[in-house]
């Protein structure tokens, strides 16, 4: 069997990292740029496992009588779980700054918010 | 009990009390403006101070004379320690200095008795120079203000005559000055006054600096300015080995003396330096007879008697004997002597007529130091700081009475007099409502019968009247003089001799014609009609030194008189004929009926032209004086030689002209190097200011802009906009990653 080559893997993501991008730097609407973020996440988080399945190293083994191909360690995985925790503790505390936000000024249109300007 | 060396310890307290009144009523004046407690303040510790000055007096007398000027006490405590030396404070009890410490004690303790009741008009009716109006709250502080200088002036002579050494009697010497400026210029708001005390006070600087001067070089000599250094006999020898001033062939202490008299011819008011003396008649009268008796030109003479040994170093074996600056010092008293006397003949101002009399008398002191009789001249010294005290203060109720009288016709103009009186026509020279010009008096010997017998009692003291304290004390002098003359072959003493007794035929005579002007006939004006007689608190210090006038001349009678020189055997020779610290005794001398006759003889003869010319017809002779026949000769007299206006011709206008040549330099020079420095200064401040402003400011100012500049800038990016910074963050995350991998 021939794997899925790598480069389309890293297409998607990268195609999924760049509408994130967009979403994120053009949105007005704070929840629009919140899920922009998460999509670049997600592309991140498919990039790492698409370069751990193809560039560690491949051993064969029989398991329970059935000789397969496997990839060695874990570390893709681990990574994604991470990606994907990360990714909920920050949209938890982004919501809740939104609706702070918007509680405080009744919008979450992020070009009314520039306090911090110098 | 009462031993000299117990009370010896405590004769600080003399001075030390009056200067404390003096603090007291300055305090009270100015806290309270209650001149009544002022005046109480000054005459309790003038009391005490007489009280210790007297019981000093009466220890020392138990002491006696010889003992105590072999062994005088000094009682001091170290002022201001100077290398192996130092300027000491303290007090020295020898004959003189207690003698004349009683005197002055007790003569101001009467001056300020009388004059808490003479002063009283100040408050009563103290009159506001500007606005005219009477002000009580003044008055009665200016009331105090003067008991509190008379307080300090008294200071000023008791701490003289008690002095340890030169520069303490320097110190209470100007002390003294001070507050006969201030005195003399009491009623400040008349120019005559003020211009009296500048001029007091400047003209007896000039003496100053010659006292000065000796003390400098009394100091460079000893290097102290102990009396009992000085003085000493190993002192005197000092002073002898220097041999004599290059040139010259004189000794070393005739220059010292010569300072010193510098010194004394300002305070006594010898010639030429007399006159500022008639011109301090412009103080209040008491201030007149402080100065004139008690202190101040008691001063000057004190000092010669004091510095005596130095004066007569030369001679110092043969006491008595006349040196060369003892000539000099001769010849300015006894030409004093007659001088004054004179100008005193023609005067019209009560005082001023005493004011002369006190020169021609101090001159009689000065000539008689000159020709080495010191007993005589301490005595006499003595005597008539009593009976000036008296006349000064007969004078002063005098005047007191003829003004309140004054004032009382103005106030009644129809009031009837107790008597029936025509007034005869005034003098029309005299200003009618000047109480102090003799010709607008007269009749006084009966408003005022108890001032015009003490007056004529010390009239009678100052002439020289045969039993009264004058009489011994002059025929003392004249009699000493007599003798030097012509037993001893002093030509010196002779001249004395000659114009002391002049002076003494003038002494009667001026006497007289103010006696007779004051005192007889009709009153010439309304004033001298309704003159009443003064308060007791004046006429009883008249009565004591009228009692003292009469009486004291006898501690003093010369041993050599028959009869009653014997019985009273001269106590006051035997107390003060040794010279303290040299020890050297004077000598009496021998009687001699002829001097004696012939002051007696002057004596009258002054009395009598005086009644003829004065006591006949004393209206006319004051509306029109006999005098005046004289011409030319009485105006000379009467304008005092001229010696004002021929200061007022050469020295004032050369100091002036002194003084604007410093001026001038001061200007140009002084004023010229300080302008310089300005000048530099400001120039190298501007160049300091520009290298400020434009090079230390304009490296701060650069970061400033600098930094300023850079924030604009970077203050663009921080626009606030978080998705702004994303792409910020974004694109940099690309360069930094293409620069990696490129």
């Amino acid at each position: 069997m021939t794997p899925i080559p790598l480069w389309w893997y890293l297409i998607v993501a990268a195609a999924l990292f760049c509408i994130g991008l967009y979403g994120t730097l053009a949105r007005r609407n704070a929840l629009n740029v919140l899920m922009g973020v998460e999509l670049m996440l997600n592309a991140v988080s498919l990039q790492t496992v698409a370069f751990w399945r193809h560039t560690s190293p491949v051993v064969t083994l029989d398991v329970f009588g059935t000789q397969g191909q496997y990839v060695t360690g874990v570390s893709g995985q681990a990574f994604s779980l991470f990606i994907i925790t990360l990714a909920a503790a920050e949209a938890a505390v982004g919501l809740a700054l939104i609706i702070a936000i918007y509680r405080n000024r009744g919008s979450v249109e992020l070009d009314l918010f520039d306090a911090l300007r110098g | 009990m009462l031993d000299l060396t117990t009370i010896g310890p405590y004769a600080w307290l003399i001075p030390a009390l009056t200067a404390l009144a003096f603090v007291i009523a300055t305090a009270i004046v100015i806290v309270h403006g209650r001149g009544k407690w002022a005046a109480v303040t000054t005459v309790t510790a003038t009391t005490i101070s007489a009280v210790i000055a007297v019981l000093l007096l009466a220890a020392a007398l138990r002491t006696g004379g010889e003992h105590l000027a072999e062994d005088p006490l000094v009682y001091s405590i170290r002022w201001l320690p100077m290398g192996p030396n130092s300027l000491d404070f303290g007090i020295l009890l020898d004959p003189l200095s207690v003698v004349a410490a009683a005197m002055v004690a007790v003569v101001c303790l009467m001056i300020f008795i009388y004059s808490t009741a003479y002063m009283e008009g100040e408050y009563k009716a103290y009159t506001d120079p500007l606005t005219g109006e009477i002000d009580y709250g003044v008055g009665n502080a200016r009331y105090g203000r003067f008991f509190a200088f008379v307080a300090l002036f008294a200071t000023g002579m008791l701490g003289f005559v008690l002095a340890s050494n030169l520069l303490q009697a320097l110190i209470f010497w100007e002390i003294m000055g001070l507050c006969s400026f201030l005195l003399i210029g009491f009623w400040y708001y008349k120019k005559s006054a003020s211009a009296a005390a500048i001029k007091a006070f400047l003209t007896t600087r000039v003496g100053d600096i010659f006292f000065f001067t000796g003390i400098m070089v009394l100091y460079g000599i000893f290097g102290s300015v102990d009396y009992k250094v000085m003085l000493s006999e190993s002192g005197i020898e000092t002073i002898n080995s220097l041999g004599t001033i290059p040139g010259t062939g004189l000794p070393v202490s005739f220059i010292i003396a010569l300072l010193i008299f510098g010194g004394a011819v300002g305070k006594s008011a010898q010639f030429p330096l007399h006159v500022w003396l008639p011109d301090a008649m412009e103080g209040p009268t008491p201030v007149s007879a402080l100065i004139h008796a008690a202190t101040m030109v008691s001063a000057g003479v004190f000092l010669i008697a004091r510095m005596f040994p130095i004066f007569s170093a030369p001679t110092i074996n043969h006491v008595g004997d006349i040196s060369t600056v003892m000539m000099v010092v001769a010849l300015v008293g006894s030409f004093t002597a007659v001088f004054a006397a004179t100008i005193g003949v023609a005067q019209f101002d009560i005082k001023r007529v005493l004011a002369y009399s006190t020169i021609s008398q101090l001159g009689y002191m000065v000539m008689a130091l000159g020709i080495g009789a010191y007993v005589a001249a301490v005595f006499h010294l003595i005597m008539h700081a009593f009976f000036k005290a008296l006349l000064f203060l007969g004078s002063g109720s005098v005047i007191h009475g003829v003004e309140h009288g004054m004032h009382h016709a103005e106030e009644h103009p129809d009031a009837p007099g107790s008597d029936e009186l025509k007034l005869p026509a005034p003098s029309p020279d005299a200003d009618p409502h000047d109480p102090q010009d003799m010709r607008n008096m007269g009749y006084l010997r009966v408003r005022m019968p108890l001032t015009f017998i003490t007056f004529l009692l010390g009239t009678l003291a100052l002439t020289g009247v045969p039993l009264f304290s004058g009489f011994w004390s002059k025929d003392e002098i004249l009699a000493e003089a007599f003798f030097k003359g012509f037993h001893e072959a002093y030509s010196i003493a002779a001249l004395v001799w000659i114009l002391g007794t002049i002076g003494a035929f003038f002494t009667a005579f001026y006497m007289a014609r103010q006696i007779f002007m004051v005192f007889t006939g009709p009153p010439q004006t309304e004033g001298a009609r309704h003159a009443p007689e003064s308060d007791m608190r004046m006429v009883g210090p008249l009565l004591v030194l009228a009692f003292f006038a009469v009486f004291l001349g006898y501690v003093g009678v010369s041993k050599a008189i028959p009869v009653i020189g014997e019985v009273i055997n001269n106590p006051f020779h035997h107390f003060t004929g040794t010279l303290t610290f040299v020890e050297k005794e004077f000598e009496s001398v021998p009687f001699n009926i002829a001097p004696m006759v012939a002051s007696v003889i002057m004596v009258v003869a002054g009395w009598v032209l005086g009644w003829w010319l004065y006591g006949r017809d004393p209206a006319k002779a004051r509306s029109r004086d006999p005098l005046l026949a004289l011409g030319p000769l009485w105006t000379l007299l009467n304008r005092k030689y001229y010696i004002d206006e021929l200061y007022g011709a050469t020295v004032i206008p050369f100091v002036k002209w002194l003084a604007r040549i410093s001026a001038t330099a001061d200007s140009i020079i002084v004023d010229g190097l300080v302008n310089f420095t300005g000048l530099f200064g400001s120039w190298f401040a501007r160049l300091s200011g520009w290298i400020d402003t434009y090079i230390v400011d304009g490296i701060v100012n650069l970061v400033a802009v600098v930094n300023k500049e850079l924030a604009r800038l970077f203050q663009m990016l921080q626009t606030g906009r978080v998705q702004q910074y994303l792409l910020v963050v974004f694109f940099a995350l690309l360069f930094l990653v293409g620069a990696y991998v490129f």
